[in-house]
Formats: C-alpha cells, sequence, structure tokens
C-alpha cells in the first residue's frame, strides 16, 4: 500500500486534537474558573473585567501534547504605582495567599510576563500561565482590549514592558483553518523535536505571512504544509514580524540569529529528506500513539457508508 | 437557472462546508465534505470542487477531489482530466434517467464513492471489487445486468432485446428457469430499456465491434 503523506498529516493532526483529552480539559477549565474567581475576590477593585481566555486553547492552535492555558487578568489604569507592582502582586498572591489543596506551592514561579502555576488534579500535573494586564488610559480597555504588561527581566535584559491585545491575537487567527492546521503540525514537530527555541507566536505569524505572501496555495494539506516550510526556510532570517497588537513589539526578535540559522537548516534537511523518501515525514510528524485512530472502527465505518452508494461498482472509462 | 441554483442551495443546508459560487459565469460548488458515521463521529475529509456540465441534471456533477488524498492514478478511478470517475457509463444514465437531485448525488453517490477511497486507502483494495477499465467493464456491467457470463452470449441477448418480438409476459421464460417471463428476464430488460433503443443499439455495435476486434 503506497505512502500517501496528505493521508498521514490528517492522521497526525486528528490524534493530537483537544477533543482526546475532554476529560483533562474538563478539570482543567474548572480549575480555570477556580482561579479567575480567587482573581476577581482579591482584586475586586483593581480589575477591569473577569479575567479571560488566552494562548493557544483560546486561538484554537492547542495540540493535546504539552500545553497549557493561558489567562489573562485587566487591571484598572488607575492601579498599583507600577506594571512591575501589578505583577509582582499577582505572583505574590498566589505564592503566598492563595489556598489550594491542589497547587504545588513551590512550583509557582515568575515568568517573563506571566505568574506560572502547577495543580496536580488526579495525578496529572497541569499548568496555567496568569498574565496580568493593566489599561493603557482610564476605561480604554473595554474600548479597545489593549493592555500593558511588565516584562521581567531576563539574562542581560532588563525589565520593560510591553503593550498587547488579546483579542486582536484571537482574532487574527479566525476564520483561517488551513493556517490553524499549519501551525498546530508545526507545533507536533516543535514538541516531538524539542524545538523549544521557536516561540509559538513566531510560529503563528511566519505561517500567516506564508500563506499571505504566496499567490497560488496549494489545496493540499502536505502542500500547505511544504509551502509553509520553504517559506521558514528561506525567509527565517530576513524576516520582520511585528505583533499585530503591537508593532514596537518585534516577534522575530525573539528569535537570536543563531536559533534562526538553525531552524533553516533543519527545516532545509528536513524537507530534503522527505524528498528523497515521502515516508520520512512519519519521523517529523509523528501521531500521537496514545490517541491514534482505530483502523479497524475506520475501516468498517467506511465500509459501511460505502454500502449506502446506488453505483453498484466503481469503473474508470480509459 | 433558478431551479438549478435551488437545488444546490437545498444540499448545502446539509453540507455546511460546501458553498456555491460563480466561477467566470460558471456555478460551481466548492469546499469539504466530511465524513461521519453514527458510532465513530467524523473519520475523513475530502476537499472537493464540483462542477455541472451541460448534461446535469441527466448525468452526474464533476468532482475534482483537491485534497490529493485519493492518488491520481487510473487505479484509484480518477479520470485523465482529474475528475473522478463514478460509475459504468451505462449506470451512470440509469441513476440518471428522470434527472437527479443534488443532495441525492451527494447522498448516494459522492459520499459513498469518498468513503470507499477511505477504506481503498487503509485496506488497500476495494471490498466489494471494481468494474475492468474501459470496454472490459462495459463487459462486466452488461453481464452483471443480464446475469450472463459469456461475451457471445450478452451481445446474443442484447439483440434479442433490441430486435426480436418477445414472448408473452405469462410463458415460461426463454432461458428454463421455469419462471414466467414476467417475472425473470422481463425485469432485466425493462431495467435495461431505460436506457433507451439508440443508446442500447450504441453499445451493441461498440460490444460486437470489440467481439470481432
Amino acid at each position: 500500500m503506497s505512502f500517501n503523506k496528505n493521508k498521514h498529516l490528517d492522521r497526525v493532526l486528528e490524534s493530537y486534537k483537544m477533543k482526546h483529552v475532554d476529560d483533562l480539559m474538563e478539570k482543567y477549565k474548572k480549575k480555570r474558573e477556580e482561579i479567575k474567581d480567587a482573581l476577581e475576590e482579591k482584586f475586586y477593585d483593581e480589575k477591569v473585567t473577569r479575567a479571560i481566555n488566552s494562548g493557544s486553547y483560546a486561538k484554537h492552535t492547542a495540540i493535546n501534547k504539552k500545553f497549557d492555558i493561558d489567562i489573562c487578568q485587566p487591571f484598572k489604569y488607575q492601579s498599583f504605582d507600577t506594571l512591575e507592582e501589578m505583577a509582582d502582586s499577582v505572583y505574590d498572591y498566589f505564592n503566598t495567599e492563595y489556598e489550594d489543596e491542589d497547587l504545588i506551592k513551590h512550583k509557582t514561579r515568575k515568568q517573563h510576563v506571566s505568574t506560572g502555576l502547577t495543580f496536580l488534579l488526579d495525578g496529572e500535573q497541569i499548568q496555567m500561565d496568569v498574565v496580568p494586564g493593566r489599561e493603557l488610559a482610564e476605561n480604554d480597555y473595554t474600548q479597545s482590549n489593549r493592555l500593558n504588561l511588565h516584562v521581567r527581566a531576563r539574562g542581560l535584559d532588563p525589565a520593560t514592558s510591553t503593550q498587547t491585545n488579546i483579542q486582536k491575537h484571537i482574532d487574527l487567527i479566525k476564520g483561517k483553518g488551513d493556517e490553524r492546521s499549519i501551525i498546530r503540525l508545526l507545533k507536533v514537530w516543535k514538541v516531538n523535536k524539542n524545538k523549544d527555541g521557536m516561540k509559538s507566536f513566531f510560529l503563528e505569524l511566519i505561517t500567516i505571512e506564508a500563506f499571505e505572501r504566496t499567490i497560488e496555495i496549494p489545496n493540499d494539506l502536505w502542500g500547505k504544509l511544504e509551502m509553509t516550510l520553504e517559506f521558514i526556510r528561506d525567509n527565517v532570517l530576513s524576516i520582520r514580524l511585528e505583533d499585530p497588537a503591537n508593532s514596537n513589539n518585534i516577534v522575530s526578535d525573539t528569535m537570536t540569529n543563531a536559533e534562526k540559522e538553525v531552524l533553516a537548516d533543519d527545516i532545509g534537511i528536513m524537507l530534503d529528506k522527505i524528498n528523497e523518501d515521502e515516508e520520512n515525514l512519519e519521523n517529523y510528524f509523528l501521531v500521537n500513539e496514545e490517541f491514534d485512530v482505530d483502523e479497524e472502527k475506520i475501516k468498517a465505518a467506511a465500509l459501511e457508508v460505502a454500502r449506502t452508494s446506488v453505483i453498484s461498482k466503481p469503473w474508470r472509462q480509459f | 437557472m433558478e431551479k438549478f441554483i435551488k437545488d444546490i442551495d437545498l444540499a448545502m443546508k446539509f453540507y455546511l462546508e460546501l458553498q456555491r459560487i460563480d466561477y467566470k459565469g460558471e456555478i460551481k460548488v466548492i469546499g469539504d465534505i466530511t465524513l461521519m458515521h453514527d458510532d465513530i463521529g467524523k473519520y475523513d475529509r475530502y476537499s472537493l470542487s464540483i462542477s455541472f456540465p451541460k448534461c446535469y441534471p441527466y448525468c452526474f456533477p464533476k468532482v475534482i477531489e483537491l485534497s490529493k488524498k485519493i492518488p491520481r492514478i487510473s487505479d484509484r478511478h480518477v479520470n485523465e482530466d482529474n475528475t473522478l470517475c463514478f460509475a459504468v457509463d451505462p449506470e451512470e444514465r440509469l441513476i440518471c434517467k428522470n434527472g437527479i437531485k443534488f443532495k441525492y448525488f451527494l447522498d448516494k453517490v459522492l459520499v459513498p464513492h469518498l468513503s470507499r477511497e477511505t477504506y481503498r486507502s487503509f485496506s488497500g483494495k476495494y471490498e466489494d471489487g471494481e468494474y475492468s477499465h474501459g470496454l472490459e467493464g462495459l463487459w462486466e456491467f452488461f453481464s452483471y445486468k443480464l446475469d450472463v457470463s459469456e461475451k457471445d452470449n450478452i451481445v446474443k441477448e442484447l439483440e434479442r432485446i433490441l430486435h426480436e418480438k418477445w414472448q408473452g409476459r405469462n410463458v415460461p421464460c426463454f432461458c428454463g428457469s421455469k419462471i414466467k417471463f414476467k417475472n425473470c428476464h422481463l425485469i432485466k430488460w425493462n431495467g435495461l430499456m431505460v436506457l433507451g433503443t439508440d443508446y442500447l443499439q450504441r453499445i451493441l455495435e461498440i460490444l460486437k465491434n470489440d467481439l470481432t476486434a
């Protein structure tokens, strides 16, 4: 039986769907709402609205392996003296005051723009990032969805602030089903091959750019993936990717030139290998075996539906 | 035209991932069909472009599978112009004899066809067989319809249908089945006569030429 790249990629996407982890997601969502409740109670006077969902789950680009759910808490313009105070207040609250027997206290951590929380639910550790943001002006958030975030110092980089717009990030990928499939496939590659240097937001933006800059988008999934991979390989070193919510935030700068060179090389080798032997695709885009399709069930279902045909047997004229 | 669009739009209500478009003055339907089964839910998905030849609704729409899950080779019933080949010509004619509705085509022809291809991609074969390519497929179709295996006998029987006076309905059938003609070959013959005498005569000539070639 010949190998079909499109079929394989379909199978990969199917095996990484979030629906396979519905039970875990339910626990996750319940916990997320508890955290939102806690933030609402603790920061009742400072908050603009209840925390909102953000991150890949909200954008429908999540895969069911190594994912976390982010929430963003919008604060009023007048709240807190500084953005740093805002970020630390949230961290301090969860680190010292917040009581939850599921929370692994010592794992509460200060992250780049968020507070990272780890919960133990039915023996499984789940991660949640809480991103605090403050309005840019009084009563501005409900109109513009814009927020200022505190960016913590990292390595030699000093602390700073950045503007973001979660809703704009969600809207950016809305209605882009093809791009979402490719982003999810790139995440599968990233997770399985430990390509941690590649930032998810970077992947999203460069994939969208690849689709926008290509005149004739292939119709098939492999064609679209190949097109995107070639675009990344050929442009990653020179492309400038701006955060659509903040033109001062250059997302392409979140990877160093060395990291970009490695990425271009990795993709080049991958494409060569797949061209040499298309079955090599399986080594780069692995099926999540935990949720792989049951071939026998599909065959039985397909045959049952096939037999509803009014046509006795297929034929080809020439 | 209005009736034609209404027919397409009615089907669109059931196939929400398909949409009707006007492409350079030509009506087309593009989009996806997700294959579903009551027990396992979604099990495959195909991207398609569907156009309507002049003979529609008295012939099938032309379908190109864009997601390239079906290899574009003759063994997978893909014609040289990349359209899917659904049925042997006389069978298509029989199904469309009174004009076909687009939803019926989707439900009873296209979806089962795609499902058959999904099965084929997993198992490497068509479980219920397939007609041979070209003329050989035509012979097989008439062999199946008339329940006659020899090519000579197929030609003889088609000659008999077209050019001889049919026997009485209540007389025992000529084939020796010991049942009345009306309950035996008359049903098969009437089934084929739906194709029209001109069409059957053309087919008969083609088969006779092939036999003597």
